[in-house]
């Protein structure tokens, strides 16, 4: 099935079901009101939507974990609104365990990798649950997203500005060994929860660190002989329970 | 027969010398094999420059930002070819190990599987591959049978 194709189907069964509560709502208007389906307001309609609209694109990745939380929050909306019954904070936990349980159980996932420029290409990594890279033109911005993934990364820019690297639960290996940085000045942002990340550059960098380790460790260390003109990285870095390596080469 | 290294810190190139009392069948087919193997060569670009490598040299291709490059213990290039024409063209030696890497099994020293995956460490060299489930028994495989 092609794309066109695909999204005709999509399209077909998103404008079916808009019908269909309609039909209801002529059918049996004692108990279908449309805009007081199951009692929601319109701000809440509105949320559903979006909900069911992260579900879709999660599930569609097989982020399992995205998915089944946000198709949790709607069941969560609906039967409030409709009084079936009160969600308590027992009830998230519980939504949050069985979404985590799943990812975990069903492990590996397509992932989309995304460049910046038109158009998209698939990766699969296999046991990649969410990544996501944009790389910029010139490679002057390259920006890595991982959850729950594990990540090896070799950046080939010769004009990098800006790194920034955000990882949920996720081992990431980035290697700027061959990089050059634009104007001999580059910025690294860093953003880890829950990972551990190892960043292999040239020996003659110089390194800045600004690190904000919540029960976490940052090694970077500067050796001797550097000198005013060699290029430098500033490490802008957000740790929670999470390690950080700069790795000299 | 005795099969041993030296190592030569002045010599400018390697050399692969097999010293017998004659040529037999056998020396004959190591020798083929050795040339053979040392004779393939890839053409890869380090910014303007055309660089010839011994594909033996190379650990590993991977794709990154639509190009293919070939990594080395030194560095990486630019090849100019697909990964799939280089997995059509290339020696035996070279395995897919993700839809984006395509490894020198002769160089792997290491396969470290963790909960999260699995990665390849290489012959002394810091670089790290890393495996896809799709891939990973058929590398196994391969590697297994080298052995």
């Amino acid at each position: 099935m092609n794309n066109n194709r695909k999204s005709a189907v999509r399209w077909g069964l998103i404008l079916i079901a808009i019908a269909i509560p309609l039909i209801l709502s002529q059918l049996f208007p004692d108990y279908f009101t449309l805009f007081k389906l199951f009692n929601l307001s319109w701000g809440q309609v509105f949320w559903v939507l979006l909900l069911a609209w992260i579900a879709w694109t999660s599930f569609k990745n097989r982020v399992l974990f995205f998915g089944i939380f946000t198709s949790g929050l709607i069941v969560k909306t609906i039967s409030e609104a409709s009084h079936f019954f009160k969600w308590t904070g027992y009830m998230y936990l519980a939504l949050f365990l069985i979404a985590l349980g799943c990812q975990l159980l069903a492990g590996g996932s397509q992932l989309e990798v995304k460049m910046n420029v038109k158009t998209g290409k698939k990766d699969d990594d296999g046991t990649s649950l969410s990544y996501r890279e944009s790389i910029g033109e010139n490679g002057e911005k390259v920006s890595i997203e991982s959850v729950f993934s594990k990540c090896v990364r070799y950046v080939h820019s010769q004009a990098l500005r800006k790194l920034s690297i955000s990882t949920v639960m996720s081992p990431v290996t980035i290697y700027l060994d061959q990089t050059q940085l634009k104007d001999g000045r580059g910025k690294l942002d860093l953003d880890a929860v829950f990972s551990k990340v190892d960043i292999y550059i040239p020996r003659e960098w110089e390194v800045q660190a600004d690190a904000s380790p919540v029960f976490s460790r940052f090694t970077a260390l500067n050796p001797s002989g550097l000198t005013a003109d060699s290029p430098l990285l500033k490490i802008d870095a957000d740790l929670v329970f999470s390690q950080v390596t700069i790795h000299r080469v | 027969m005795q099969v041993e290294f030296k190592q030569d810190k002045q010599l400018k190139e390697d050399q692969l010398i097999i010293k017998a009392k004659k040529l037999t069948p056998e020396i004959e087919a190591a020798l083929a094999f050795f040339e053979e193997k040392l004779a393939q060569k890839i053409t890869v670009y380090q910014g303007s420059d055309e660089i010839i490598l011994p594909l033996t040299s190379i650990l590993f291709f991977e794709t990154s930002d639509r190009h293919v490059w070939a990594h080395d213990r030194e560095g990486s290039y630019l090849v100019k070819q697909t990964l799939r024409q280089l997995e059509a063209s290339l020696l035996s030696d070279f395995d897919r190990a993700s839809k984006s890497a395509l490894v020198n099994c002769r160089q792997i020293n290491a396969v470290k599987r963790s909960i999260t995956g699995c990665e390849l460490g290489f012959t002394a060299s810091y670089k790290k591959v890393f495996v896809s489930r799709r891939y990973y028994q058929t590398l196994i495989s391969h590697l297994h049978e080298m052995r």
